[in-house]
């Protein structure tokens, strides 16, 4: 089976629920991208990248508590798979390979 | 934890159109940035763009349910179009009997706020028919986002015709650009998301919600 690209936003997606563990839902994950990548995150778009992971068996969700900060509104937590694990990896090499055929940037320094 | 309530209104918005599987965990999430010191403006914004994204992922997701939507809500607004018009055309003669008319006033001039009442009147009928449109297609479907699809389609035809015709007609001498139909057209989408959003039921929420 043909292995399927990530896309940009998935793999930022991807790797906040990588480093964020066990305490990944929608807002730890908005922050953890929006400090590493600079720009404001909208939540209904991370949720749709996350419905899609979901589709892709990337990512595995499971539904918390309803609690009273949140209005009794559930957190929902999310997981990255086996297969999601693979599929991150493998954008990291992809990437690599690619980073190492590209001469040195203009003005970047050693 | 603050005591700071979100805009009501944004907050109906998201719960009233946003039906994925992650609805309630959306709405948890902007709360909880919300009392966390977010303004209101970045409420309504994520609010806005979290329905769109879950309509035009419900969009996706049921291409044929929305081909039904559109197709089965053109059918209706179109067989409607000939009941509306008759009630249309049988209100003519006693509004312009009650507005001290003997004969349909004149195109352009000076009395066409006259011609504006009956638009008025003759748009209030076709809301109606584009309300029933909307309800029978929300009946059908149990969707917003179809409703909202086959509003949106209303929305563009509209326009388009109104364009069209703009360029294509010629227009008769001493004519201004009509500004009133441009907002009266407005309604028919409006009528026909009223009447879908009525019919469609409120999803349900956790039993702690408030």
């Amino acid at each position: 089976m043909a292995r399927e690209f990530l896309g940009g936003f998935e793999l930022l997606v991807l790797l906040a629920l990588i480093q964020l563990g066990e305490d990944a839902y929608g807002v730890p994950i908005a922050r953890a991208i929006e400090a590493s990548s600079g720009r404001p995150v909208a939540i209904g778009s991370l949720y749709l990248t996350l419905k899609r992971l979901e589709q892709k068996k990337l990512v595995s969700s499971e539904r918390g508590e309803p609690t009273a900060e949140r209005g009794g509104r559930a957190k929902t937590y999310f997981r990255v798979t086996a297969k999601g694990l693979r599929a991150a990896d493998h954008a990291r090499r992809t990437l690599t390979a690619l980073w190492h055929g590209v001469p040195r940037l203009q003005g970047e320094h050693a | 934890m603050t005591s700071i309530h979100p805009p009501r209104i944004a907050t109906w918005l998201l719960r009233r159109f946003s039906a994925g599987p992650h609805a309630e965990a959306i709405a948890g999430d902007l709360l909880e940035q919300y009392q966390s010191g977010r303004s209101p403006f970045w409420y309504w914004r994520q609010v806005l763009s979290a329905v769109i994204a879950d309509m035009a992922g419900s969009v996706m997701l049921h291409k044929a349910r929305t081909a039904g939507a559109l197709v089965g809500g053109w059918v209706v607004y179109f067989a409607l179009s000939f009941p509306a018009n008759a009630v249309i055309m049988s209100l003519r003669r006693p509004t312009l009997r009650w507005l001290g008319y003997s004969a349909r006033p004149p195109m352009y001039g000076p009395e066409s706020t006259m011609l504006l009442m009956l638009r008025i009147e003759s748009s209030l009928v076709v809301y109606v028919a584009c309300f029933i449109c909307g309800w029978i297609v929300a009946k059908l479907t149990r969707s917003s986002a179809s409703v909202a699809a086959f509003a949106l389609s209303m929305l563009v035809f509209e326009y388009a015709m109104i364009a069209i015709l703009s360029v294509t007609q010629p227009w008769p001498e001493g004519a201004t650009f009509p500004i009133a139909p441009l907002f009266l057209v407005a309604g028919r989408p409006l009528s026909a998301l009223l009447g879908g959003l009525l019919a469609v039921k409120e999803p349900r929420r956790s039993p702690a919600g408030v």
